[in-house]
């Protein structure tokens, strides 16, 4: 469109002469900046001029992703189709292989690849023949270091708990191996993995990095990867004797995730040091015995672990954070018992993070004995709903055990409504909240109760900074809750709320009230909404701004990555829950905060943020921090499942 | 300025070693200052760094930015063992950083992302090379070419061709 002679006397806002100078640089360079790029993004310079017309060949980064639920409803290509032996996923073969034959034509010139991956919706028979291909090149051409993220099914990990159940409809035309045999949940994850690992992946020395959801892993006797370090494993079908083998191979290994193996039973890794662990939704893992020595980052999710399972040899001191996410619906008085000496391994962490269907997993039962405190956590998440009053008493009890608190995030869940149940579960499930009230009693929320958040130590003296996600003032105990938190802390220097999508009159008293309650600099809030008229009119924003929406639709996880990451540099960024789109704004609530907000360097994102994805979000939250507001990321449909990769580099 | 921030950092550093720019300039710095460059890092291995380390790729203006990067960054490596410390300043690193990328115009930063590549110090030209990509994401080719001044010397046929040969990349 734009002519030549248009664009070489564009004016010199960014180049001094004018002249192109980016250009200039040499190809592996080049290849080195678009490899910050999505793919489809990079593969699009070819048309900037002769000079950028295999550039992309020089990326060193390839990855194309299907998302969630792409090909459920696909039943043309598929089945009409059918005949013509015709993938259903065209569009990411196209580009892989476009992406893999522009590397070839620069024969040589490249850099060597150092990341591959792909995420299919469900891979069929007829990609297998491609895939084993695109592997056997990638492999035999890997040169330093290779990180592979290998995706055959997107899916919810988490069968049991909240998660919604898709069907597997994956059709393989190979046999899967003989040795689906002995575990009983084998075959239903047999028909899910339709991909059968190629031998050569378990001799490629320069591996580094391995993630695979949904395939079959293939074991051979004998595994040459020395530099292997990180690894996650997703669905995998094998038997936990396999998986304890494969995981033996890897001398260097020290980052591990497993997900969604039903088959795990024991895993014991004591002949080297794991830095991260993470053991989500394996229902039937009795027993985890690792070296904890250098172990600084340990997540669980599931059902309340039994004492038993987790045995760490080394000790805890070296754990700074810690996820612990309860699938669970309703927790019995044992469950919750077991849940307080489960948490009591965790107290020297620095940052804590509970999930759970109900907030603060209910901690304000009698049935939570523990009196555990975590004397240096400085960083606590919580997220949950909050269905009634009682639930804002379990928030209470954690702050209370956690003196040395400065940054409380709370990730609200609407409360589920009733037909709901039926729909997610298959079968109506007894009411949660009558269930709880069986055990604890009626759960009034007393004046007596309200007043004793104003003696909670952490909030008086040491928390500075509140960010409420997904508020809904509908909500009467997410009201109450946010009025007596931020009612309550003294040396509040930022708050920073993100609404659930609402009209905007609906938002702007909610961000009225909510100012009323931050208590001690009353005028300085207020002050700063009415010197910042761009505040008022920024929730509109947050739901519908095009640029933000275009850069993070085609990354979804690593958005709302870089919304968690940049939380602690004081950075306000909305992270969608769900299908919950959100918008907010931040209140600052004195100068220091403001001067610190108002740098524009703080939304950078951090060295460890994830490549794809993030820059535009970064320069969106640039652009709304001037404003003094943070900007609202649309985060539709996480997919929480495969970020490793990335966050390995 | 430059050397005076390096001795304010000579406490563990040791040795000094003399960078020498293509127009002259010279540069003091600890050896583990210097040594977040690969290149030097090998130099000083390899113990030729004695007359001092001619950089004639490398514009005395440029040096100064990259001295700079690497007195705030030298902390880093010392600092790694003490977690606390390194949380400290962790924060204002980041800030520091972006910064230097911010104000930068773009002549300067491929100049920068140049030396960087040259001197091989990883972490300065991945985050310039970020930055680079920050201004290329969610431009069409049509604004990219703008906002780079890059000339377009394809004939419409061609570029219909082009577009034609990566239509993965084009249709959505």
């Amino acid at each position: 469109m734009a002519s030549s002679e248009e664009s070489s006397s564009s004016p010199a806002m960014h180049t001094d002469d004018g002249r192109d100078r980016l250009s200039d640089l040499p190809d592996e360079l080049l290849g080195h900046i678009l490899s910050f790029l999505p793919n489809v993004e990079a593969g699009r310079t070819a048309v900037l001029s002769r000079r950028w017309r295999d550039v992309f060949g020089c990326v060193d980064t390839i990855s194309l992703e299907e998302y969630e639920g792409q090909r459920s409803n696909d039943w043309e290509t598929f089945f009409y189709e059918a005949e013509e032996r015709k993938s259903c996923s065209g569009h990411l073969l196209d580009g892989l292989s476009a992406a893999l034959l522009s590397r070839r034509r620069c024969n040589g010139r490249n850099l060597p690849l150092r990341r591959f991956g792909f995420a299919f919706d469900s891979i069929t028979g007829w990609d297998v023949v491609f895939v084993d291909m695109c592997l056997h090149h990638v492999l035999r051409h890997a040169s330093k270091e290779l990180h592979l993220d290998l995706r055959f099914f997107i899916c919810p990990i988490c069968e049991r708990g909240g998660c919604r159940k898709r069907k597997a409809k994956v059709k393989s035309r190979r046999k899967t191996p003989e040795k689906s045999d002995d575990d009983e949940e084998g075959h239903l994850y047999s028909t899910r993995c339709g991909y059968i690992l190629p031998r050569k992946l378990y001799s490629c020395v320069a591996l580094k990095t391995l993630c695979v959801s949904y395939a079959w892993l293939n074991v051979p006797e004998s595994i040459n990867l020395p530099l292997l370090e990180t690894m996650r494993l997703t669905g995998p079908g094998n038997s936990g004797r396999d998986i304890q083998r494969l995981i033996s191979g890897y001398p260097r290994l020290t980052d591990l995730k497993i997900e969604g193996a039903p088959n795990l039973r024991t895993l014991c890794i004591l002949d080297k040091r794991l830095r991260s662990f993470a053991l989500r939704c394996c229902q039937n893992v009795k027993r985890v015995a690792i070296d904890s020595t250098e172990l600084t980052t340990l997540a669980y999710s599931g059902a309340v672990p039994p004492e038993s399972l987790l045995s760490l040899h080394g000790g805890v001191q070296r754990i700074s954070s810690c996820t612990v996410q309860l699938c669970s619906k309703n927790l019995s008085a044992e469950e919750i018992g077991r849940l307080g000496r489960f948490l009591d391994l965790f107290a020297g962490t620095t940052h804590l993070h509970v999930e759970s269907a109900r907030m603060g997993a209910s901690m304000e039962s009698k049935h939570f004995t523990s009196s555990l405190t975590f004397a240096g956590l400085t960083r606590l998440d919580l997220t949950g709903c909050l269905p009634s009053d009682g639930a804002a008493n379990a928030v209470r009890r954690i702050l209370e055990q956690t003196p040395k608190l400065e940054c409380l995030t709370l990730f609200l869940v609407p409360v589920p409504k009733e037909p709901d149940y039926g729909y997610y579960y298959g079968l109506q499930e007894e009411d949660v909240d009558e269930k709880r009230r069986e055990r604890d009693g009626d759960d009034l929320f007393t004046t007596e109760d309200e007043s004793m958040f104003s003696s909670i130590e952490c909030l008086r003296r040491r928390v500075t900074t509140i960010y409420l996600v997904g508020y809904n003032g509908d909500e009467l105990t997410q009201k109450l809750l946010a009025r007596l938190l931020l009612g309550n802390a003294l040396v509040l220097e930022r708050v920073c709320v993100k609404l659930v999508k609402q009209k905007l009159a609906w938002q702007l008293k909610q961000k009225h009230d909510i100012e009323g309650w931050s208590s001690p600099p009353r005028d300085a809030s207020t002050a700063s909404a009415d010197t910042n008229p761009t505040i008022a009119s920024r929730p509109l924003i947050g739901s519908g701004a095009g640029p933000l929406k275009a850069s993070t639709s085609h990354s979804p996880v690593l958005a709302a990555d870089f919304a968690l990451g940049t939380a602690a540099a004081g950075l306000g960024v909305g992270v969608g829950v769900d299908d919950v789109v959100v918008s907010s704004w931040a209140l600052t609530t004195n100068a220091t905060a403001r001067q610190r907000g108002g740098k524009p360097t703080a939304a950078r994102p951090a060295p460890t943020t994830p490549r794809h994805g993030a820059p535009p979000a970064a320069a969106a939250a640039k652009e709304e921090l001037s404003a003094m507001v943070a900007a609202a990321i649309v985060a539709n449909n996480s997919n929480y499942t495969a970020d490793e990769l990335r966050r390995a580099s | 300025m430059a050397a005076a921030a390096a001795e304010a950092t000579t406490d563990g550093g040791g040795k000094m070693i003399i960078l020498i720019s293509a127009d002259g300039k010279r540069f003091e710095v600890t050896e583990a200052v210097a040594s977040q460059s690969q290149l030097i890092s090998n130099m000083i291995e390899d113990d030729c760094t004695e007359n001092g380390v001619r950089l004639p790729n490398v514009d005395g203006d440029i040096l100064t930015m990259v001295v700079d990067y690497c007195n705030m960054h030298a902390g880093d490596a010392a600092a790694a063992g003490d977690t606390m410390k390194a949380s400290s300043t962790e924060e204002e690193l980041k800030k520091f950083d972006a910064e230097l990328v911010q104000a930068l115009e773009n002549p300067v930063l491929f100049k920068l992302i140049l030396a960087a590549n040259f001197l091989n110090i990883k972490s300065l030209l991945d985050m310039t090379c970020q930055r680079v990509a920050d201004m290329m994401s969610g431009k069409t080719p049509e604004q990219m070419r703008e906002t780079f001044s890059i000339e377009n010397d394809f004939t419409p046929e061609e570029e219909a061709a082009i577009r034609q040969e990566n239509a993965w990349a084009f249709d959505d």
